[in-house]
């Protein structure tokens, strides 16, 4: 494709979340601002001469990043080890969780912020500057290119800068303008591949429900059909919203079942694990991909009825 | 409106802004840092002017009533004032630009990729705990990983490692229904002699 290509030089911080990730980039003359959704990227360019204002504000953001949610899962994971097999380890453990929780805390309310970067035509956040040392360092980072293009001001900039309009010229016009164009590109609020996605949801959630409370192999069967149903179709989803065909809110709902599914998967595995292991049972614990557990079952059926009720909202919300 | 506190969307006051490292929003009370660069005083740019073509002048290709100032480096269409885009060292016509010709010779107006190589190890990865689809991804991710090998990663990656990855689990997967496969087989064939 390109046979040429750009040297770019990371700044500092990283937005890392559980789908979406954004970074921000410094090439030779432009800022290049970089965000990902896992299967593809998006850039906007950002060129130096263009650059009016950065605005960094110190605001309380309680996001969980995948590190955050790592440590979290890791110090989580060796506290269920370490109450079998090491008991006097358990409370170091909760020490060391109240702490970095603690710290989260702390550094989440006091010292996270949001960036904002202006040009005459556009605004635009940038997640990846989340937090008060990182902004600083990307700061004086542009401040020193942006200097080398546009100079410095040799004289108080304060008294002109009422009389001057920042940003985009009547920003809410435009902003109105450009959310009209948006929901027209965006697609549709449903297809045929989101109604069935939605229908499976709830048909598993009544099924799963009846199956509770009078248990029928069939029912099982049905059930985990339902299941495969609704991972098929969450795929058809992604496809129908990259193609523009859907809106995002559908695909927000699928990745949202899909981690449901897979957590729950996960969790009975881990509950499994821990039963053999109090009862003394050695050797791998089957796994149970059909009859899910008396206290996993009713999680599914609400979960995937709050999902099924999000999904006939979204799909019958006016266009 | 001037510079915008990024919580309330209030205007921060002039003497606030010259406190640069502390602006405080008196409507929230946030603190900002603010760094306003030169490019805010620029003149606003107007329309672009174009001269109407005198008898015997050559024309633009769009607009005959307009002189024609150059020619594109593409087609050689002539092209007036408005319509000439300067990019790269050369003049473009709106046609040949829109049709993306551009992109074959540079990255700098690609807006977004496919990053194949985090699809196939994605693809590979996440069934692992219903292993059961493991038979049907583990080719597919095979198959993305190889296929889209050679297309360009990311703007701003270097490292092929995850393709490399995504094929080493996808082949360990399909190694592994090979070999349940034929011990099934085996022993089912040894219960039956």
């Amino acid at each position: 494709m390109a046979d040429t290509q750009q040297k770019y030089r990371k700044l500092p911080g990283r937005r890392r979340g559980f789908i979406f990730s954004a970074s921000l980039w410094t090439g030779a003359d432009h800022l290049l601002s970089v965000k990902s959704g896992r299967f593809q990227e998006q850039y906007k360019r950002f060129y130096f001469r263009d650059i009016q204002a950065i605005v960094v504000t110190k605001v309380p953001r309680f996001a969980v990043s995948t590190p955050v949610a790592a440590v979290a899962a890791i110090l989580l994971i060796g506290l269920l080890i370490a109450r079998y097999n090491l008991p006097a380890l358990t409370d170091w453990l909760w020490l060391v969780l109240g702490v970095l929780a603690v710290a989260w805390i702390y550094i989440s309310a006091e010292q996270s912020c949001t960036c904002r970067l202006y040009t005459a035509v556009s605004r635009e956040d940038l997640p990846s500057i989340h937090r008060m040392w990182t902004a600083r360092k990307a700061l004086a980072e542009l401040e020193r290119q942006i200097a080398q293009v546009q100079g410095v001001f040799t004289e108080d900039w304060t008294e002109a800068v009422d009389v001057r309009a920042i940003g985009p010229s009547g920003m809410g016009a435009v902003a109105g303008v450009a959310g009209a164009a948006q929901s027209t590109a965006d697609g549709h609020n449903r297809t045929w591949v989101s109604d069935i996605f939605v229908a499976s949801l709830l048909a598993d959630a009544a099924v799963t429900y009846f199956e509770m409370r009078s248990p029928v192999s069939w029912m099982a069967d049905v059930s985990v059909a339902l299941t495969v149903v609704q991972i098929a179709t969450a795929i058809g989803v992604f496809v129908q919203k990259h193609r523009g065909r859907l809106r995002t809110g559908m695909q927000r709902l699928a990745i949202v079942a899909l981690l449901f599914i897979g957590g729950l998967t996960y969790a009975q595995m881990i509950g499994d694990a821990v039963d053999a292991a109090r009862t003394g049972q050695r050797g791998p614990v089957a796994l149970r991909a059909r009859p899910r557990s008396g206290i996993v079952r009713p999680i599914y059926s609400g979960g995937a009825a709050l999902l099924a009720i999000a999904g006939f909202v979204l799909s019958f919300k006016p266009e | 409106m001037p510079i915008p506190c990024n919580r309330c969307n209030r205007p921060l006051p002039k003497w606030e802004l010259a406190a640069q490292h502390a602006a405080l929003c008196p409507e929230c009370g946030a603190s900002s840092i603010v760094r306003v660069f030169p490019a805010l005083f620029y003149a606003a740019g107007g329309p672009v002017a174009t001269e109407t073509a005198a008898e015997g002048e050559a024309t633009c290709f769009d607009h005959p009533a307009k002189r024609a100032v150059a020619a594109c480096s593409r087609c050689g269409r002539f092209v007036c004032q408005l319509c000439a885009v300067d990019f790269k060292d050369a003049v473009w016509c709106p046609s040949c630009f829109t049709a993306g010709e551009y992109k074959a010779r540079t990255v700098e107006f690609e807006n977004s990729r496919m990053l194949y190589d985090s699809t196939a190890l994605t693809v590979a990865l996440a069934p692992l705990p219903m292993w059961p689809v493991t038979v049907i991804s583990a080719p597919i991710a095979l198959y993305v990983a190889l296929r889209y090998w050679n297309r360009p990663l990311s703007l701003v990656r270097r490292w092929r490692w995850r393709s490399a990855l995504a094929a080493v689990i996808a082949l360990a997967e399909i190694g592994g229904w090979i070999w349940g496969i034929a011990y099934f087989l085996l022993k089912a064939r040894a219960g039956l002699g």
